[in-house]
């Protein structure tokens, strides 16, 4: 093949062919495009600048909600049902499972400081070791913190919330005595021998997330499940039925 | 904001126009020949460089390092634009418009020619050809424009001359 090279000053020549002239108005475009490029972005930072404002003041809002309850545990909000249940293993202390259960409705209420009503589901463990946090543990007045912190259970189904098959180990209604140190009577009882048990609880919570009624109920997880504790709750009265053969009053 | 403010950022914008002005009388007339040598697409150019003029303004640093800085980070622009926008012909089948004729037919004749030769060449290679022979950069700076390695410019200008000397000799002997 026979080919006619060109040198390199000519295809420099040849490049400078290409179109260097902007037709009439370019630059006023150009310059139109700008202006307006400038424009949108501003209109975009002034719209993102208040979103992101929007956006703190709303994180600083829950965030204050957050903190202002019971010790920024609070994770459900608004008038609405809770309903957990768990199979948990309770280990031993000193050589035997133990359960435990306190309820109390409000007390000393009218005192500087009443003793809020609450529920307290956790084990045993023996003296010197230090308790793993609440399975379940919710505290009138205060919105409820999330169950099972310590990730000592898994979920399961839920179990019935009825008495039968149980004792009323007693009803708590509230009291005006109590508080500043002075506890009036509650439940606080021990179940022993149960090594893996069911629990399940409903809490009714108000439209600021805080429990105003709720049912609990601990069945043992072997052979046909027998009962072990019921309990309904309110921050004004407390109802409870154990197992009297595995539950006694701590 | 206080009037002293305001009056500070009419200024501050009137000096960067009048520093981007500079700039483009600089350059305006070899970027729209790296621009039409690009798209090879005269129709296309106008767009494509408002586009990248755009970009640059609002992206305009206070200072450059040396005038081979500026010019390699205004090319380098323009050459990103004109790639986004080849590969958006490529993503719809925008087939190049014919060039138009123009008055004076020799010029048009010749223009369409170097045009057709360099579509024959990859965008890359069509890129080192037409920075360091037209534009007149030295390697480093086209390197720097371009995003690659001296020794890839070296090499896509090599590919590049020696296939536009075939083809606009080839041309040459047919005429």
């Amino acid at each position: 093949m026979n080919v006619i090279l060109l040198r390199d000053e000519q295809l420099r020549a040849r490049l400078l062919e290409l179109d260097g002239e902007a037709p009439d108005g370019f630059y006023e475009d150009v310059w139109d495009g700008i202006e307006v490029h400038g424009r949108t972005v501003a209109r975009r930072r002034t719209l993102a600048a208040t979103l992101v404002l929007a956006a703190a003041v709303a994180a600083l809002t829950s965030a204050a909600v957050h903190a202002l309850t019971h010790e920024g545990k609070r994770i459900f909000a608004g008038p609405r049902t809770v309903q957990r249940s768990y199979a948990c293993t309770i280990p031993s202390a000193n050589g035997v499972p133990v359960l435990t259960v306190d309820a109390a409705p409000l007390a000393g209420y009218a005192s500087p400081k009443p003793v809020p009503a609450h529920v307290i589901v956790n084990v045993g463990a023996p003296i010197g070791v230090t308790l793993p946090p609440p399975i379940v543990d919710w505290t009138g007045g205060y919105a409820i913190p999330p169950f099972d912190t310590g990730r000592q259970c898994t979920h399961a189904a839920a179990v019935a919330y009825t008495p039968r098959g149980l004792t009323l180990e007693g009803v708590y209604p509230h009291t005006r005595t109590g508080g500043n140190g002075v506890y009036a009577p509650s439940l606080q009882v021990r179940c022993l021998y149960a090594a893996h048990v069911l629990i399940s609880a409903r809490v009714q919570l108000d439209k600021r997330g805080r429990a105003v009624s709720a049912k609990l109920a601990i069945r043992s997880a072997r052979g046909k499940k027998p009962p072990i504790a019921y309990v309904e709750w309110s921050p004004a009265l407390v109802r409870a039925y154990t197992d009297p053969s595995s539950c006694f009053d701590s | 904001m206080a009037p002293t403010e305001i009056v500070s950022t009419r200024s501050a914008r009137r000096l960067k126009r009048d520093r981007f002005e500079g700039l483009l009388r600089a350059h305006a007339s070899r970027l729209r020949r790296l621009c039409h040598g690009m798209l090879t697409d005269r129709t296309r150019v106008d767009d494509v460089l408002q586009e990248a003029f755009i970009k640059a303004f609002r992206k305009l640093p206070p200072s450059f390092e040396s005038p081979a800085h500026e010019s390699a980070w205004l090319y380098k622009i323009v050459y990103r634009c004109c790639l986004d926008e080849l590969r958006r012909a490529r993503r719809h089948r925008t087939a190049p418009l014919e060039e138009p004729v123009d008055d004076a037919m020799e010029r048009a004749r010749s223009s369409l020619s170097i045009i057709r030769a360099l579509r024959e060449l990859t965008p890359e290679a069509r890129a080192a050809v037409l920075l360091v022979d037209l534009v007149g950069f030295d390697y480093r700076t086209a390197a720097a424009a371009l995003g690659v390695p001296e020794g890839t410019v070296a090499s896509r200008l090599s590919n590049g001359r020696a296939r536009l000397h075939e083809l606009l000799g080839e041309e040459r002997r047919d005429q």
